[in-house]
């Protein structure tokens, strides 16, 4: 049994050599923002807020937006007082390394390195051409604002916890938006993305919208895992460059797995770029399929195939998703 | 004319040792097919496992490993982490439903032809888990291609379990 962990984390900047540049700003306010209401307008949820640069949102580690972090911990302390507090702590105390992670330019990891190895894991991206990412945190000690408003941590075994509503919501709309935009009795366009992978395939694959559809996000004969934290590698849940991935690919077992990268799409052509993930790994899950079948070089990779089809999912059914989802490994 | 039969001798000795390390290599190839399946002591190092556990871990990997190979699945279930697989997949492990589940898998994935270890670090503080960096070579159809699958041993009730399984 473990806590379940809320954090809300500054950004913080780097120099070269792993110094702290700080970037934190020491002045803070406690004012509450506007009441947004329930209006059928309202945006979908974002994870920062151009009122509140630099932030982010977290529970268990996986980044929310912040509409529902604000929405749990004003469950917990009964208004939005607590909020303002935790903002405030993550801005005025000290930025702490918690990892250094390095990823090839594929976008696979490389490696985790400990703070105290910050200048292997910068050697290691230089030498590798790849990203470092560092995971900042600035308020690793808000218990005492827990105390001051009397709130107590919920105790949530890690294994036990899954999707979260928002979350459940964002999969099934996505489900939907592929199956309309592959329903080939909508019009040419749904048709030209419903055979996407037909001549690619030899006619392997020559309905997207026949396999999509078998996807079922809950209850009995759930296909699409239920959100528990796996040991997937380089894969894993919090992996910045796969969206979802697919385990036990051409047998009755197969499953797929939604990464929180796959929530984090925002704004224009979110829903979209969802569905377009869904449609790839239903060509793994349900056609039985693996990326390197798409690939008709004889020095076959796994990553190209995979661009293969991604590429023909966007030219057929949602070109102006190029850019959203470039450099992601489908 | 001494110095000519020496030199001469000498020659023919390079030649002769070339040829029998040509043997030697090409031997290796053709009887040792897993050869890079090895695990080395540099690799395991860093782990600290006791004499006997890496010892075990040793013999039971290379089984495991040349079970896969083989496509002997109903021998590989003895050392088949279990519980790993059925939370990945949310399957029923029977020895039954295992070997159904390799050959189908099989089918898409292709055969193993050789596991190259990268690196291998435990889980967490513990011995219990172990997760290895590897490199598979896998032959399907007429083409080979290269694969990271997750690779991971479980020590349980004081011998080691594995789990082998390819992502999309």
């Amino acid at each position: 049994m473990e806590d379940d962990i809320w954090i809300a984390t500054a950004t913080a900047e780097l120099d070269p050599l792993g110094s702290n540049t700080g970037a934190y700003n020491p002045y803070f306010n406690l004012i509450t923002d506007p009441d947004e209401g329930n209006s059928a307008m309202m945006p979908y949820p974002s994870f920062s807020d151009l009122r509140h640069l630099g932030m982010t949102y977290s529970i268990d580690g996986i980044s929310v937006p912040r509409d529902y972090f604000i929405s749990t911990v004003e469950a917990h302390f009964h208004g939005s007082l607590g909020l303002a507090l935790l903002e405030m702590s993550a801005r005025a105390s000290r930025p702490r390394l918690l990892e250094s992670r390095v990823y090839y330019p594929s976008g696979q990891l490389e490696g985790k390195y400990a703070p105290a190895d910050v200048r292997l894991a910068v050697a290691m991206a230089f030498e590798y051409h790849g990203t470092l990412e560092r995971d900042w945190l600035v308020t690793d000690n808000w218990s005492a604002a827990l105390n001051i408003l009397g709130g107590t941590l919920p105790i949530i075994d890690p294994q036990s916890t899954g999707f979260k509503d928002w979350q459940q919501t964002a999969i099934a709309d996505a489900l939907k938006e592929a199956k309309a935009l592959s329903d080939p009795t909508k019009g040419d366009n749904q048709r030209k993305c419903n055979e996407a992978l037909n001549k690619l395939t030899n006619g392997k694959i020559s309905s997207l919208n026949s396999l999509v559809s078998q996807y079922i996000a809950s209850g009995a004969g759930q296909n699409i895992s239920d959100g528990r934290k796996v040991s997937a590698g380089s894969y894993g849940t919090d992996s910045p460059t796969v969206p979802a991935f697919v385990l036990g690919v051409g047998t009755s077992n197969a499953t797929t797995y939604i990464n929180s990268k796959f929530f984090n799409f925002t704004g224009f052509g979110a829903a979209q770029a969802r569905a377009l993930v869904l449609l790839h790994e239903a060509v793994h899950q349900f056609g039985g399929l693996r990326d390197v079948d798409f690939d008709p070089r004889a020095n076959k990779e796994q990553d190209i195939g995979s661009r293969n089809i991604t590429n023909a999912l966007i030219d057929n059914c949602a070109p102006a998703l190029r850019q959203t989802l470039r450099g992601l490994h489908l | 004319m001494n110095n000519r039969r020496s030199n001469s001798g000498r020659t023919l000795n390079r030649t002769q040792l070339a040829k029998v390390l040509i043997v030697f290599f090409v031997a290796m190839n053709f009887c040792v097919p897993v050869c890079g399946q090895a695990i080395g002591n540099k690799q395991l190092s860093s782990l600290h496992l006791p004499t006997a556990l890496r010892d075990r871990l040793i013999e039971r990997f290379n089984l495991f490993i040349e079970c896969e190979r083989t496509q002997s699945y109903d021998k590989q279930f003895d050392l088949l982490a279990k519980t790993h697989l059925a939370k990945l997949l949310h399957m029923n492990v029977t020895k039954e439903n295992y070997v159904k589940f390799k050959e189908e898998s099989e089918v898409a994935v292709g055969k193993l032809i050789k596991l190259r270890i990268k690196k291998i670090k435990r889980t967490s503080d513990s011995l219990e888990s172990l997760s290895f960096s590897v490199i598979a070579k896998l032959q399907k159809g007429n083409s080979t291609y290269l694969d990271k699958p997750i690779f991971v041993a479980y020590l349980l009730e004081g011998d080691w379990y594995f789990s082998l399984m390819y992502i999309n």
